[in-house]
């Protein structure tokens, strides 16, 4: 499914802030990996690497086998929008819109007719139970509510990879509890998951935990 | 790419501006006020055109007129004091008369006598300038019959005491009680009232005509008047004479052909020529410094306008950074964001733009009642307004749009 071959990024602030460093990993199709490490650590900068929206430094990203390094804006944009699905800690959803329209969004972006977009958000508001939900505004929901609006947006472009960037970081534990529950059901499902946690009870219950410490990748 | 695609954008760049909507409002004020500026001051602009145009052409552009005028004092032909009596005589002759018909063979012309006397209406004073005219001098000018008859040739054969006057002259008699078929007093000669006409001729709107022979023979060109212990007499041969060539094109002609006349025979400045089209031109022209003048101070409030948008445009854009991010994060290009922020910016230029038309074309007309302009309001003027406003969204909106499409999407993301 996906690459990282020796990816390093460095930001070019003062000397140059390596965050990660010769990192290599590779996930499979229909794995579920959980990355843990402590805050700072470049956890984030390489979800977003995985998640084509950052490039690295140097190292090869090899999606469903294709090299994506030399891409340009549109092409990664296109790819982005097709094979990822992004689930935030702070949600982000579009205020101005309903939660069936947040859904649609990413579908908006492939060009995908109206009638198709609000179908296929019903099925995937449904997926996550919240089919009675669907014209609310995101500040009518509560923080369960709007992290699974969230997760029905990543899963609505049937995407090979699904990144979750700490998705229980803005809720209460049992809430956090039921998304843990909702994404165990899609990974069973045979979903490719790649979640960021810091969380090391909820680590403890993935099938696979890649640390990350000092920009550097260690399994278990 | 799905058709309703651009439509469906702008749906949501209007909900986006109706959210904030004190905030929608007072941009669009901006971009409002400059387009009904716009609107207002093009109006004004084509209404004075209008008057203008009517006012001169009034006059025939084909004519040219010649008008007898008292030159500065002490400048008058031959003054000869004797016996306490000073004699003045200025203006045009008939000797010029005859020299001009020589030159203008093909042309009409007309000749008016001008009439000192002064007017009376049941023994009140009338203020009006008289005038004894052909028949052919109403021809000249475009004259608007409103009631009666106008002077005729048999009026000129038969001496006949009649007058036709013009609007405001008829206004002040009715005051006085004269109706149509009633009689005024000019000097101690009574006329009867025959026709009201609506003319425009130099001189100003308060006319009294007479047939030209009648004028001659019952007042004379002589004009004998008492003043400081001294006796002044005047003598005007010719008050007025009218020419009209057959095309415009021969106006210019005809008028320096006629000047070099007057200046070889006449000392002093005693005739005033007019062209009316050379009047038109110059008209015009001001007209359009004007209007220009005007359309550019009402440019400058709309450039405010769209500065103010650009402003708000690159607040909504910070406010939105992470929108941004979450937009790109799901599959918008650069192109994408950058369409979007475009569509909102001229969303809000053009309906600031649409408002500001209708303000603008209700304005002119009751601008125009209180303060006695004329202001039209016209298609292009609306059209243009429309375009220029679209046009600042376009321009003003570039910027923002840009600043959002440059976005790094990790960094849009993180921000707070």
């Amino acid at each position: 499914m996906i690459q990282l071959e020796h990816i390093t990024k460095t930001y070019p602030v003062g000397d140059g802030l390596t965050v990660l460093n010769d990192a290599c990993l590779t996930v499979d199709d229909g794995e579920y990996v959980g990355i843990l490490g402590p805050s700072g650590s470049g956890k984030s900068t390489m979800l977003h690497i995985m998640g084509l929206l950052d490039r690295p430094t140097s190292g090869r990203l090899i999606f469903n086998n294709r090299e994506v390094n030399a891409l340009d804006d549109r092409e990664l944009s296109m790819l982005r929008g097709r094979l990822v699905g992004f689930v935030f800690q702070s949600f982000h959803l579009v205020p101005q819109l309903s939660v069936s329209e947040n859904v649609e969004l990413p579908l908006f972006y492939q060009g995908v007719p109206r009638s198709q977009r609000r179908e296929r958000a019903r099925k995937a508001l449904a997926q996550v139970g919240m089919s009675s939900r669907m014209r609310h505004v995101p500040s009518q929901l509560s923080g369960g509510e709007r992290q699974r609006t969230a997760i029905a947006r990543a899963l609505v472009t049937e995407p090979a990879l699904v990144l979750a960037d700490e998705p229980t970081g803005n809720l209460d534990s049992r809430t956090g509890g039921d998304i843990v529950e909702l994404l165990n059901a899609l990974h069973a499902e045979g979903r490719t998951i790649v979640m960021i946690t810091h969380d090391r009870e909820i680590a403890a219950t993935l099938p696979r935990v890649v640390q990350i410490r000092d920009g550097k990748l260690e399994e278990g | 790419m799905d058709m309703l695609w651009p439509v469906e954008l702008v749906g949501d760049g209007l909900r986006n501006l109706v959210r904030h909507k004190l905030r929608t409002a007072l941009t669009m004020l901006g971009v409002l006020c400059g387009v009904a500026a716009v609107i207002a001051m093009l109006a004004i602009g084509e209404g004075a055109q209008r008057t203008v145009l009517q006012e001169i052409s009034a006059l025939g552009l084909r004519n040219v007129i010649l008008t007898s005028v008292q030159p500065p004092d002490g400048a008058a032909e031959a003054p000869s004091p004797r016996h306490g009596l000073q004699m003045f005589r200025y203006g045009l002759t008939e000797a010029d008369v005859n020299m001009i018909r020589g030159v203008c063979p093909s042309s009409k012309l007309s000749v008016a006598h001008l009439v000192k006397d002064k007017v009376y209406a049941h023994g009140k004073r009338v203020d009006a300038q008289v005038l004894g005219v052909d028949a052919a001098y109403f021809q000249l000018f475009s004259t608007r019959l409103l009631r009666g008859r106008l002077l005729s040739t048999l009026d000129e054969s038969q001496r006949h005491q009649v007058v036709v006057v013009s609007r405001r002259v008829d206004a002040d008699l009715r005051r006085s009680g004269v109706v149509d078929d009633g009689f005024i007093r000019i000097g101690w000669q009574h006329f009867r009232l025959v026709g009201v006409v609506d003319l425009k001729i130099p001189g100003g709107d308060r006319f009294i005509f007479m047939p030209y022979h009648v004028a001659r023979s019952r007042f004379g060109t002589t004009t004998v008047q008492s003043e400081a212990g001294s006796i002044k007499s005047t003598r005007t041969e010719v008050g007025q004479v009218v020419i009209q060539v057959a095309t415009e094109r021969e106006v210019p002609g005809t008028a320096m052909l006629v000047e070099r006349i007057l200046e070889t025979h006449h000392k002093v400045s005693d005739v005033s020529l007019s062209v009316p089209l050379d009047l038109l031109r110059s008209k015009q022209h001001t007209q359009r410094i004007l209007s220009l003048v005007l359309v550019s101070i009402a440019a400058i409030s709309l450039l405010v306008g769209g500065i103010g948008i650009m402003n708000i445009m690159l607040a909504i854009v910070t406010e939105r950074i992470p929108e941004i991010g979450l937009r790109r994060a799901l599959g918008a290009r650069r192109r994408d964001i950058m369409i979007q922020f475009m569509i909102e910016t001229v969303t809000l230029s053009s309906v600031g733009g649409i408002l500001g038309c209708i303000v603008g074309a209700a304005a002119v007309p009751i601008a125009s009642h209180w303060l006695e302009w004329r202001g039209i309001v016209t298609a292009q003027s609306i059209i243009l307004a429309l375009v220029v406003s679209w046009v600042v969204g376009v321009v003003f909106g570039l910027a923002p749009a840009a600043r959002a499409a440059r976005m790094d999407p990790v960094t849009a993301l993180r921000h707070e």
